[in-house]
């Protein structure tokens, strides 16, 4: 069993963000069917790192979900998305503001049809406010959110992260609030609209970025790889690439000078507290000193002398390196997923572990409509009528088995 | 009536990761009750910026909404009192180093044989399990540990770490759904259970397209400073008169409405942009053919060029800036808060945003110790035993705090 066993979702989510949550839904048990467009379905599918013509990143963002192909600018195709609506928890999506409402299937219209409904809805900048209208990708809402210049080089350019911080951050408050949404709804309450946006949720977590600017009233300047709190905090070159590093307190200083080779800085009244260190860091030449020793060693070399005086530290791993790192290993943060169409797909695993009731990866990605004839008989429809909505170009009944063959015949 | 309301918590956590976690489920209606140590508590009241009056601001923007208490856990009254206040409480919640709570002797072990049905939630650097489980960790090792950084910034200069300790707020929101997951199985069969979340499993989680790379190609993806080539051109930031501007033009419509609009029809039709696929391929040649325009405009006036009805682009503004943002007042996410420890100050407001049950910021963050003579006679002690508990330093009471709720 699954901890969200019995939530259905009808997901009408593409490209990543809304998706992603409801990839979270999906590993811890809920029923997730994707709503896609005839025409190619979810854009996702075609974006890369692919195996040869099919995403992994689809593979990824979709796997445990399934898929029904529908024409929504048909009345018939608006009809069966209806008639879903009946029989589940949430909507998700993350279109375009008024999208849904222009295809006559927004929240107003689809809680008359299931007064216990929770919509959820991701954008970039909210479904409130003088930008809802406004096209908003991951590093315009970095930007917006303030978080983008808090990030980069000192004295140089603001540094986007290396991951889709706008869409992982409103993904995973969307999830938490679809799940927050049911838990209202599973007591009793009432069903009703769930509003995130990316540019919200990076706002959130801005740290002391954020009140430096309310209560200091004065800029929080990018200051590349160190913290205002706390010093030596910071990366440092060597043979074979970086090591991070920090020292906060007294006592993990001594022992850091010592292990370093640095005694003679523990009789310096430069660095004698870790305030002095934050002020004289790099004036003082502590930055510099620091980094003349770590420059003649291997990052890993560092990490296994730091590690033994329980010095935090870390190698800036490649991805190849922290994949084959044995604590990823262990907690199986990179799973095997047989995916029907890309084949077998290396994956991130699933962060948060469950005790009883683990979440898991039981399938991979549907492929376009490979679950609507399944879905529309349970809905009533007749085999003939699903041949004749199909003819028409109304869903696409992509049965894996006949398209695969299809696929094999070119 | 918010959708957790109903549910304690009670939370042993401190600095960033473990209370943006609460503060998740405090902001929408959890009681959440923390548990600090008598005479300094949570480590983060000492953290920079302070406020006039010496208070951390840092503190007071992850802990509103929370009650505190202070308690010296190494006292065998002050175990007693946290296995009583147990029984009332749905969730536990804890990013003490790994064997911590054991040590002490409230582990969950322990905790499950007084409460059997509670979620018992920990947050650690690598996890509960494996070979690293007992290292200490801050973000910057973690976002360099788990891949991160070196997807992060120029391939020619140094690797970057975010400006604000997403290591920490990633894991914290991980665990708050993790947690809500866990206490929606509690609701519908009544079965607890642990809830472990790692910051280095959840970042590492984030760096998707590098795995998902190296997976099908065994390429070990560069990285690549603020274009993001290998998916989508153009993507960028890139740098006008007074500072940076990020744009996202890449749907054809998107392309044809930025060319227009920087009125560069050479653009449209140069063979090398014809779709996604070619300008990702010449992807340093289209951003350099972009830069020439950005570069004599300041921000306000590309902000004024710009329509983003089909492409996305904003000026890379501060935290200052943005809290004035007309949009952001009117999505109301900046809240002013009166707070004990700090003040009147503004802080962010709700990002989850429930059409029925708003949740709101309904209290300031406590001052250490003031809620523990309230919730001590909830749990049926008398002021007259909390007074001695307080003279014994078991517990510690807030000077000036709210006695008796």
């Amino acid at each position: 069993m699954k901890p969200l066993e019995g939530i259905k979702v009808l997901d009408f989510s593409q490209l990543h963000g809304a998706a992603y949550a409801t990839m979270l839904l999906a590993d811890f048990g809920a029923e997730i069917v994707k709503i896609e467009n005839v025409k190619g379905g979810d854009k996702l599918r075609k974006l890369a790192p692919k195996n040869g013509d099919y995403s992994v990143y689809h593979g990824y963002l979709n796997r445990g979900k399934k898929s029904i192909a529908v024409d929504l600018k048909t009345d018939e195709g608006k009809a069966i998305v209806k008639e879903l609506v009946k029989d589940v928890d949430v909507v998700c999506e993350n279109f375009k503001y008024g999208t849904m409402e222009k295809l006559g299937l927004g929240y107003e219209e689809l809680r008359r049809i299931n007064p216990k409904l929770v919509y959820a809805s991701l954008t970039g900048y909210g479904r409130k406010g003088e930008n809802k209208s406004k096209a908003c990708f991951d590093n315009t809402a970095q930007a917006f959110s303030g978080m983008l210049d808090m990030s980069g080089y000192f004295n140089g350019p603001p540094i986007t992260m290396g991951a889709q911080l706008g869409n992982l951050y409103g993904g995973m408050h969307l999830a938490l609030g679809i799940v927050l949404a049911v838990i209202h709804v599973r007591k009793g309450g009432e069903g009703q609209f769930v509003d995130v946006a990316a540019s919200d949720s990076l706002f959130a977590v801005l740290e002391d970025g954020m009140v430096d600017c309310s209560v200091l009233g004065h800029k929080h300047t990018r200051n590349g790889n160190m913290s205002q709190a706390i010093a030596p905090y910071d990366t440092y070159e060597t043979l074979d690439g970086f090591v991070s590093i920090g020292v906060s307190s007294d006592f993990q200083w001594e022992k850091f000078c010592r292990v370093m080779g640095m005694e003679d800085l523990l009789e310096d009244p430069r660095f004698s507290s870790n305030a002095k260190r934050g002020e004289h860091y790099l004036d003082g030449g502590l930055r510099d000193r620091i980094e003349s020793i770590t420059s003649n060693m291997k990052k890993f070399e560092i990490e296994a002398m730091l590690e033994k005086e329980n010095i935090p530290c870390g190698s800036v791993c490649t991805v190849l390196e922290a994949m084959q790192s044995e604590q990823i290993s262990h907690r199986e943060m990179v799973l095997t997923v047989e995916d029907p169409q890309v084949g077998s797909v290396s994956m991130p695993g699933i962060p948060a572990k469950l005790g009883k009731t683990p979440g898991s990866v039981d399938r991979g990605a549907p492929l376009l409509g490979e679950d609507t004839g399944r879905y529309l008989k349970k809905l009533g429809y007749e085999d003939e009528e699903i041949h004749r909505l199909t003819a028409q170009g109304i869903v696409t009944d992509g049965e894996p088995k006949q398209r695969c063959e299809e696929e094999a015949r070119g | 009536m918010k959708p957790l309301s109903g549910v304690t918590v009670l939370d042993f956590t401190q600095a960033f990761s473990g209370p943006y976690c609460t503060l998740n489920l405090a902001d929408y209606g959890a009681r959440v009750i923390k548990v600090e140590r008598t005479g300094t508590g949570d480590q983060t009241r000492e953290w920079m910026p302070l406020a006039e009056n010496g208070g951390s601001a840092y503190f007071a923007l992850y802990n509103r909404n929370k009650e505190g208490i202070a308690v010296d856990l190494s006292k065998e009254e002050g175990k007693e009192l946290i296995r009583r206040l147990v029984k009332k409480a749905d969730i536990v919640v804890n990013n003490f180093k790994v064997g911590t709570m054991d040590k002490l002797g409230i582990g969950y072990e322990e905790l499950k044989k007084i409460k059997p049905d509670l979620v018992f939630a920990s947050v650690t650097g690598y996890g509960q399990t494996g070979p690293l489980a007992k290292l200490a960790a801050y973000d910057n090792i973690i976002e360099a540990t788990c891949g991160l950084m070196g997807q992060s910034g120029f391939p020619d200069r140094q690797p970057v770490r975010s400006g604000c300790s997403i290591g920490d707020s990633y894991t914290g929101l991980m665990a708050a759904f993790g947690i809500a997951a866990a206490y929606y199985h509690k609701l519908m069969t009544g079965e607890g259970q642990t809830v472990d979340v790692a910051m280095q499993d959840s970042l590492f989680a984030s760096i998707e397209d590098a795995i998902l790379e190296y997976g099908v190609s065994g390429t070990v993806m560069e990285r690549s400073g603020n274009s993001r080539s290998h998916m989508v051109a153009p993507y960028d930031v890139i740098q006008c008169k007074d500072g940076w501007y990020t744009v996202a033009a890449v749907t054809e419509k998107g392309w044809a409405e930025f060319c227009r609009e920087a009125d560069m029809p050479e653009l449209l039709e140069d063979p090398r942009f014809q779709n996604n696929e070619l300008r990702c391929r010449h992807n340093a040649e289209l951003i350099g053919a972009m830069e020439p325009f950005f570069r004599d405009k300041t921000m306000e006036e590309l902000k004024a060029i710009f329509s983003c009805e089909n492409f996305a682009a904003a000026p890379v503004i501060d935290a200052g800036q943005t809290m004035r943002e007309p949009h952001m007042l009117q999505r109301d996410m900046v809240v002013e808060i009166d707070d004990p420890n700090v003040g009147k100050y503004k802080a962010v407001g709700i990002p989850i945003k429930f059409e029925k049950t708003p949740a709101e910021v309904v209290k300031a963050s406590p001052l250490l110790g003031e809620d523990t003579m309230g919730i001590l006679m909830e749990i049926g002690y008398t002021e007259e035993e909390v007074r001695t508990l307080a003279a014994a330093g078991v517990v510690e009471l807030a000077e000036g705090g709210d006695c008796g709720r």
